[in-house]
């Protein structure tokens, strides 16, 4: 998976590198109703996580090194999106080795609180114990901030759920609430 | 406990439908990394796609 590596420091100061794949998995993925996906052997969308790894180098110190995936083939089936279906998807990263020499990123432990049908929980490990804080962000599409993903009318980057109450974020302990009313799409 | 506020993207798409586009897949991504000195970094890219579609 190549990923592009930038800074705003010396020149050059940006390369590319491939990252392996080192692991495929199917992870616990409950929805609001259950159906058999493609994962079981089913009809509905099945999500499986595929993890690309390596160990990078950067040439130098510095406060703002990007990694940016920039991948074609957002999921047209995921019916929240507008236009913006089937389109890029990118995301990125910001490392400082400058200040922070041997700092490392909170880890996702769970990407959903199983057991609570309603409560997503973005559970994380931060290894250097850094106070960590959650936010809804919209999804990006292009290079620039401003490129960003069109929902259909009923959902945003804030309301990414259709619910029967409002979706709420707790920026500090990273659950998201929700009710859902009906199959999610 | 440093003083630095990480923010992280938090890519909520998932759910489902009943047929499938081989073409486009992509269902969310975040990265994860761990430093091993200051200018050596463990880099994480995790993708969550399609689970029919190829696997790179």
């Amino acid at each position: 998976m190549p990923v592009e590596i930038s800074s705003s420091c010396n020149s050059p100061n940006n390369f590319t590198v491939n990252l392996p794949l080192i692991s495929q998995t199917i992870p616990n993925l409950p929805s609001c109703n259950p159906v058999m996906t493609t994962c079981e052997g089913g009809l509905s969308l099945g999500i499986e996580k595929n993890v690309f790894q390596d160990t990078i180098t950067f040439p130098f110190a510095c406060t703002d090194w990007t990694i940016l995936l920039y991948q074609y083939g957002r999921c047209s089936l995921v019916t929240t999106y507008g236009v913006g279906g089937n389109s890029n998807l990118v995301a990125h990263c910001v490392i400082n080795n400058q200040d922070a020499v041997t700092n490392h990123s909170p880890v996702f432990i769970n990407l959903l609180y199983t057991g609570q049908q309603q409560c997503y929980s973005f559970l994380t490990y931060d290894s250097d114990g850094d106070s960590l804080v959650y936010d809804l962000v919209p999804p990006r599409t292009g290079y620039f901030p401003a490129d960003t993903l069109y929902y259909d009318a009923f959902h945003s980057h804030a309301t990414p759920v259709y619910s029967s109450t409002p979706n709420t974020l707790n920026p500090f302990n990273r659950r998201i609430f929700v009710t859902c009313q009906y199959r999610m799409k | 406990m440093k003083s630095n506020t990480l923010r992280f993207a938090i890519l909520l798409f998932i759910f489902s439908i009943s047929t499938r586009v081989s073409a486009s897949h992509l269902v969310g991504v975040d990265f994860e990394y761990q430093s091993i000195d200051s200018n050596r970094y463990i880099i994480t890219c995790n993708v969550y796609r399609d689970c029919g579609s190829a696997s790179t």
